[in-house]
């Protein structure tokens, strides 16, 4: 199972799963064209696409991708806003899981200023994955992570007045989450929407380091690829 | 073909220096845009118009201004959030300077983004219309009582002026109006004094574009840009959001995974159900016991 990041900032999210199972999409923030690139033109791997929320840097192109043949998978509130997904569109529930391939998905919400989900997914390769962003703290609990996909979106100091607040999520409450969750069996923190103007992704990578000492910390830059295997040989 | 080549160049290096100024700026915080405007499309439409624009001399402006009053006029076109193809503004020479203004367009999409205007009209009020307006005692503010027109009152040579209704969006109204002395005053202000063709052929337009960039002037130079700050629904003191952060985070119930799920071997789930799920002890021992919905359509 390989991660690999096609975009992780306010212009577009996109994210790939990829394994013998097949492609799971997560975010359709980045246009066809660029995730039919990264697959090397093959979408017939491609098993769903699961979005978080509204907005566009999640959700613009998502009429494209389900043009294309590709499940969506969104809250019934997400999927009201667009009028191209149509029967593509799989409403998903909060706590309700299901599966898409050999992936098993829990839906939870968080806490963003429109209804948005976060994700905990489970595939024999790779363990327990939790993909939260667009969340100003995550309220629920977790065990036996493996791989944590998170937002860090600013630094308190930084910026007191700035709009992120309530809507995304501050290192802080990011190394709170951490530190509260059972980091022993978690190989991969990826630190997501590290956007440029607020923060500084190396003062945050090596500040979330500390926490966890036993995973590797990796900034979602664009084009990143890391190795989820639970097995890594 | 070596000048047409320099100025290419010029072009290329200027783009890019004041998109980069532009990203810089951004990055750092030092800018906020509007969210629906994309500077890179009203850059190149800038550019397309510069292209072709030319001084007195017939000279291309790309020559004969300086880069610097170039790239100025650019980022304050930017900045304002107008774009010149739209033509919501204008690059007008001084000297060797070219500086961006603001025209009536300009003025419209500035009011109608920052001050929570809804729409403007202008008229013109004719020599034998009715027309009556009063003033509100308690707001100061103008409206009309009545304004009728017949079509055969439309002349141009018997205009005795022109008037522009706002309509805000919380439904209030403000009035301005002009006498056609007042209108004609302020055209001398300009630098064709009133006798440009189009002043001359068409002085109804003229005088409603008039009356309205008076009307909107005091709604942009008084508004904020709280558009820009985005945060409207935000807008709640920082500490209650701190509270609310210390409150909600960490203290939800736990969520997992359904532990049948090894066994799940659906390649095509769309319309299969999950194994029923059943919950680790101990563990998510909120989630629901019924077999987990599939999504539907």
């Amino acid at each position: 199972m390989t991660l690999m990041v096609l975009g992780s900032e306010s212009k577009g999210n996109c994210y790939l799963l990829e394994s013998d199972s097949g492609v799971l999409i997560i975010e359709a923030g980045i246009r066809l064209s660029e995730v039919k690139k990264a697959l090397n033109y093959d979408l017939s791997r491609v098993v769903g696409c699961l979005v978080t929320h509204q907005h566009g840097d999640h959700f613009k192109y998502a009429g494209d991708y389900a043009k294309a043949g590709i499940n969506i998978y969104a809250s019934a509130e997400t999927l009201a806003k667009s009028e191209t997904i149509k029967h593509r569109g799989i409403k998903i529930e909060s706590e309700r899981p299901f599966t898409v391939a050999r992936h098993t998905v829990v839906p939870f919400n968080v806490a963003h200023n429109v209804p948005t989900l976060g994700f905990l997914i489970k595939h024999p390769e790779m363990g327990k994955l939790l993909f939260v962003t667009d969340s100003a703290f995550i309220n629920n609990k977790f065990n036996g992570l493996n791989h944590v996909c998170i937002e860090a979106n600013y630094d308190d100091p930084l910026l007191m007045n700035d709009r992120a607040i309530g809507k995304h999520m501050s290192i802080d409450t990011c190394m709170d989450f951490l530190r509260f969750t059972d980091m022993s069996q978690v190989r991969n923190i990826v630190l997501l929407h590290l956007s440029s103007g607020n923060s500084n992704a190396s003062d945050f990578t090596s500040k979330v380091k500390k926490i966890s000492r036993f995973a590797t910390v990796h900034v979602a830059d664009r084009g990143l690829k890391i190795n989820l295997n639970l097995n890594p040989f | 073909m070596s000048e047409e080549k320099s100025v290419q160049k010029f072009q290329e290096t200027t783009m890019e220096v004041v998109l980069k100024k532009v990203t810089e700026f951004r990055e750092c915080g030092g800018l906020h845009l509007p969210a629906d405007y994309s500077v890179e499309n009203a850059m190149r439409g800038a550019w397309l118009v510069l292209q072709d624009l030319k001084d007195k001399s017939n000279m291309p402006v790309l020559q004969t201004c300086s880069r610097e009053s170039i790239a100025n006029a650019l980022l304050d076109m930017a900045t304002q959030g107008l774009s010149v193809a739209k033509k919501q503004g204008a690059f007008v020479q001084y000297g060797n300077k070219i500086t961006f203004q603001r025209e009536y367009f300009g003025n419209i999409a500035l009011a109608k983004r920052y001050s929570g205007m809804k729409d403007v009209h202008g008229n013109i009020i004719y020599k034998d219309d009715v027309f009556k307006y009063g003033v509100n005692a308690e707001t100061g503010r103008k409206y009309i009582i009545q304004h009728t027109q017949e079509v055969s009152n439309i002349d141009f040579t018997k205009i005795v002026g022109a008037y522009a209704l706002v309509m805000m969006e919380d439904g209030s109204t403000f009035l301005e109006v002009m006498s056609w002395p007042q209108i004609q005053q302020s055209w001398k202000q300009g630098s064709t004094k009133g006798e440009s063709p189009a002043h001359k052929n068409f002085p109804d337009q003229m005088a409603i574009k008039t009356v309205v960039n008076r009307a909107l002037k005091i709604l942009i130079s008084s508004s904020n840009d709280a558009v820009l700050m985005e945060n409207i629904e935000t807008n709640r003191p920082i500490e209650a959001v701190k509270e609310e952060i210390k409150q909600g985070a960490n203290s939800g119930k736990v969520i997992d995974i359904p532990v049948e799920d090894e066994e799940i071997q659906t390649p095509e789930v769309v319309e299969e159900p999950v194994v029923e799920s059943t919950v680790k002890p101990g563990k998510g021992k909120d989630l629901k016991k019924e077999e987990p919905k599939e999504p539907g359509f």
